[in-house]
């Protein structure tokens, strides 16, 4: 949460030998705050201004932004100096020392989404293109979602129309399913710019060696990816894939098997090298097997624990072997649910879903049931776009991606 | 004997509010102008339709009469959207106009209801409470509580062409003293504007080319209770269209339509709208649907509907005769519109006037058009009223268990430009408020208040324990690994086959099973509507803070545009705005709960 009120500022140009760097500086208040140290008359900042003046002896040039025209849709200011490392510093500190302090990581993006400039999906977007994440950037993201919700509001509206008047007043029956079949490609559509704007969800499968970790990634991708052989530590280097567990996108990593001799300790070492940005560790082990070491694994990750091998060992509680597949798919349920929770391609699977399900409710002569399927849709598409609500995660990952200035 | 109830007015409104007053235990009076004219059917002979129907069975659960005068006078009948879900369906029948309003009269003298006519001119005031009803004869009623019904007579000005008249309706004078009175006394009254079509001679019509509209026949019934057998003789009705002949009518006869004069200030109903209303309206569209339907079994005239109009004789004429099959039609009365004045804003949700304690407010008094919201509502008013007359505490309906409720909130809370017209999507909780489950939302709540009539509260505990039965028996029996309540939820199940499971055989049985089945199939969208009052009902109060709510999303355009006219200051007050429906509340509901996230302080 930002105070309101706060002024921060960072350089929005890379540090380096550039010719020129830009400071940005965000905050309501932030043009009058800067005026006496820039020697400036009182209000020459406020509105759309162009100003120059010095700071520490360096020419500087500053262009004041009226609230609501901003990037963070707050009173902003944009400092431009020479691009040398020395100068920005020196613009940093006479920032700081009038009272601004340091923005953190992403943080005039989130300004720009809390001040309601930005949406939700653009920030979702504008973090993709920024990790080079080619399209689905920026606005395309909220576009798809608002054409998606268009789509629907209309096929509702038809809906609602021949339910109240359709007899009374022998309206032609809106034929529904064109405009349905239009939302269901829509949604597809809006699922897929979501899969490859979005960071998915990080899953490790780690464990005891030879509890079975790579039959299990196998298992969930499908296909068999990883190299598997009844030696304890075949797996040393640790995998890493992209795959659909139950339609929503994850990424497995595959690691080295804990508790085996000094080479596999140091695989273990080398396959859990990115696991500080994971999301869920899976631990396969067996029953009364080794419960997950203390220290290992980042604070804040959560962990499964699974009971595998079920085809060879008795008792045990979330029970999976992954050779006769038993608990298999409750995991994957569970991975899945996971990863599509606060995902804007969950909510697009899901719109797919209601959609279809309407379409289903039509043809069985149930428009008022039709019409909640599409109210649900709606309610939670517009929901996501204005606040980004049940997209939460897909939001948190996507700043968590931005730097400073950003 | 002394009233303790007077209603004034005894069109649908007055009647149910009569009746309601009487059961509930309250010596009861009726003033009406003309007691022949009680329960007259100003406009189409129907009842029913769409979320309308739905009300009639709330108001026959309820105790009310307009279920079995309706069935009892039925000479047509069709369910309306068989094909669009069980919670939709809308039962609608034409009805003969005078067995309807002899049903309702004879109801009337059965009540113990005494009927005085008269005209209801001025009310005696005590304090800010009313003393007693004046009549222009100079007749005092003294009472403890007064149902105020007048309809359109209230200040009633009628239109046709250059005609122009004082009336209530064709043929009988308004009440204009009442009007003149209320207002000296501080309430506040806006205008309204309705209409009715021309009625044309059955015998000169050509009906060989017309399409005859299918009916259900004497098939279902609006009422549980109804002892009194409809009609064997049915009526045909048939479809027509009007056509571009029928538009060049309207267009030569512009200069002289009232309507589109500008002489009538009243805003109409845009849901049964004038003729001339649609053309402009819908200026691309020439083919409108009419129907023609006889006024009755002994009548000679077919009521033209689809045609309400203001417009000139001449007019009327040629836009009947531009019709297929009435090429020869004579006119034998002719469309009009009335403009009438309403009290808005004026009761809260029990029907009771919030500047006057003891006066209740039922039908178009209140802003409604249509026979069925003014039964419903009179029904309210007239139980609220016996109940003030008595000391005993109001009945207010909830809007998630009647569509009376929804009603009843709706007119307290809300305001509308128009003449307020029910929809199934008032209701937020549609998918609940069903034809099939009438009876068990509402018997136990008529026992409570005190609606009931003899049988009925050993009837609810009837129902309500083989409610209970049945439900266990779908819940315990299992087949094929799942219990048949399970299987109810699947779409597309039948229930009859749980039916034949559980071994039902008789009629009811197998309606309640039903009736449970579409409980269970709905159990989703209706917790979820449940969910959605509960929190809207939270945040009532809640501060928007919005300046522009253009840019709002979640908000229906059209909503969007009243809010940034209305400029509501809370949840509330946004939820009254007109065009606001349920589910831009919610993006409001969505939007204010954001800036509460990012603003915490502020």
């Amino acid at each position: 949460m930002i105070p309101a009120g706060e002024v921060v500022h960072a350089p929005a140009t890379p540090p380096g030998s550039s010719a020129l760097a830009v400071v940005r500086v965000s905050g309501e208040g932030c043009g009058a705050l800067a005026e006496p140290f820039l020697g400036l008359p009182a209000g020459r900042l406020s509105g759309m201004r162009r100003a120059l003046c010095e700071i520490e002896g360096m020419r500087v040039m500053v262009l004041s932004w009226p609230p609501g025209r901003s990037y963070t849709g707050e009173e902003m200011l944009e400092v431009m100096c020479p691009g040398a490392p020395g100068a920005v510093e020196a613009v940093c500190r006479s920032l700081a020392a009038m009272g601004s302090r340091p923005a953190r990581a992403g943080e005039f993006t989130r300004r720009a989404l809390e001040s309601g400039v930005m949406e939700p999906l653009e920030v979702i977007g504008l973090a993709s293109l920024w990790g080079g994440g080619g399209p689905g950037g920026e606005g395309r993201l909220a576009d798809s979602a608002r054409r998606l919700a268009e789509a629907i509001d209309g096929a509702l509206e038809a809906l609602e129309a021949s339910i109240e008047f359709g007899e009374e007043h022998a309206l032609a029956d809106p034929g529904e399913t064109s405009r349905l079949a239009e939302a269901c490609r829509l949604a597809g559509e809006l699922e897929d710019l979501a899969r490859r704007a979005e960071i998915p969800l990080d899953v490790w499968i780690a464990g005891p060696v030879n509890s079975g970790k790579s039959t299990l990634l196998n298992r969930l991708c499908g296909s068999t990816l990883a190299l598997v052989s009844g030696e304890p530590g075949s797996t040393r280097d640790g995998i890493r894939v992209e795959a659909s567990v139950g339609g929503a996108p994850v990424i497995l990593h595959d690691t080295a098997g804990f508790g085996g001799d000094a080479l596999s300790g140091r695989a273990l070492e080398l396959s859990l090298g990115s696991i500080a940005a994971g999301d869920l560790v899976v631990w396969l082990s067996r029953p009364g097997g080794p419960r997950p070491p203390a220290g290992v694994f980042p604070d804040g990750i959560e962990t499964l624990e699974i009971d595998g091998m079920s085809d060879l060992y008795e008792g045990g509680s979330a029970r999976v072997s992954s050779v006769t597949g038993e608990g298999v798919e409750a995991l994957a349920e569970q991975i899945r649910s996971r990863a599509s929770a606060g995902m804007v391609s969950g909510h697009a699977s899901a719109c797919a879903g209601a959609v279809e399900a309407a379409g289903r409710l039509i043809r069985g002569g149930d428009y008022a049931a039709a019409c909640e399927e599409l109210t649900g849709a709606s309610a939670m598409l517009h929901a996501l776009l204005d606040t980004g609500a049940g997209a939460e995660t897909a939001l948190e990952r996507a700043m968590a991606r931005l730097c400073i200035g950003k | 004997m002394t009233a303790e109830v007077v209603v004034v007015g005894a069109g649908h409104a007055g009647l149910e509010a009569a009746f309601a007053a009487a059961r509930t235990g309250a010596r009861t009076a009726i003033v009406t102008m003309s007691w022949p004219r009680a329960g007259a059917m100003s406009c189409n002979p129907s009842i029913g339709g769409v979320a309308k129907g739905i009300l009639v069975m709330e108001i026959d659960a309820l105790g009310g009469r307009m279920g079995e005068a309706a069935d009892g006078s039925a000479i047509q009948s069709r369910m309306l959207n068989m094909r669009k879900g069980p919670a939709v369906r809308g039962p609608r029948v034409q009805c003969d106009p005078d067995l309807y309003s002899g049903l309702m009269r004879t109801a009337a003298s059965g009540a113990g209801v005494r009927i005085v006519e008269g005209e209801a001119a001025a009310f005696d005031w005590d304090g800010d409470r009313i003393g007693a009803v004046i009549l222009d004869s100079g007749r005092r009623l003294p009472c403890r509580s007064v149902v105020l019904a007048p309809g359109t007579f209230l200040g009633g000005r009628l239109f046709r062409g250059r005609e122009r008249w004082r009336g209530g309706r064709s043929g009988e004078p308004p009440s204009d003293a009442l009007l003149e009175h209320i207002v000296r006394r501080g309430f506040h009254v806006e205008r309204f504007k309705t209409g009715t079509p021309p009625r044309v001679l059955a015998s000169s019509l050509d009906m060989d080319g017309l399409e005859v509209q299918p009916e259900d026949g004497p098939a279902w019934r609006f009422s549980r209770r109804g002892e009194v057998p409809g009609p064997a003789v049915r009526a045909v009705c048939y479809t027509t269209r009007t056509g571009p002949a029928t538009l060049a009518a309207v267009e030569a006869g512009a200069g002289e339509s009232p309507l589109l004069g500008g002489c009538i200030s009243g805003r109409g109903p845009r849901y049964c709208p004038s003729f001339e209303d649609k053309a402009g309206r819908f200026p691309g569209r020439t083919g409108h649907p009419v129907f023609l339907e006889p006024m009755g079994l002994g009548s000679r005239l077919v009521y033209v509907n689809g045609l309400s109009t203001s417009m000139p004789r001449t007019a009327q004429v040629e836009m009947v005769r531009s019709l297929p099959g009435c090429s020869r039609a004579v006119v034998a009365s002719w469309g009009y519109a009335v403009e009438y004045s309403w009290l808005p804003r004026a009761m809260d949700a029990s029907c009771g006037s919030v500047i006057c304690p003891n006066l209740f407010l039922a039908g178009q008094v209140c802003g409604t058009s249509g026979y069925e919201e003014a039964a419903a509502l009179g029904l309210l008013a007239g139980r609220n009223a016996a109940a003030e007359a008595l000391g005993m505490p109001r009945f207010v309906p909830e809007a998630e268990s009647s569509y009376l409720g929804v009603m009843a909130h709706d007119i307290s809370q809300r305001d509308f430009g128009e003449p307020y017209r029910l929809f199934s999507s008032r209701a937020g909780n549609r998918m609940h408020l069903r034809p099939d489950n009438a009876l068990r939302r509402l018997l136990r709540t008529a026992v409570g208040i005190g609606l009931g009539r003899p049988g009925d509260a050993e009837e609810a505990d009837r129902l309500e324990a083989r409610e209970r039965e049945l439900m266990d028996g779908l819940r315990r029996t299992v087949r094929e690994g799942r219990s048949l309540a399970a299987m109810c939820r699947t779409p597309g199940y039948d229930a009859d086959e749980a039916a034949r499971v559980l071994g039902l055989t008789g009629d009811g049985d197998l309606e309640l099973l039903r009736s449970l089945a579409l409980d269970l199939r709905y159990e989703g969208y209706i917790d979820r509507a449940l969910r959605r009052a509960g929190e809207a009902e939270r945040l009532s109060g809640l501060v928007l803070g919005i300046e522009d709510f253009s840019t709002v999303a979640g908000v229906s355009l059209e909503a969007r545009q009243a809010l940034q006219s209305a400029r509501p200051r809370t949840l509330s007050e946004a939820s009254a705005v007109p065009a606001v429906r349920p589910s831009d509340v919610e993006g409001l509901m969505v939007h204010v709960s954001r800036r509460a996230a990012a603003r915490p302080d502020g």
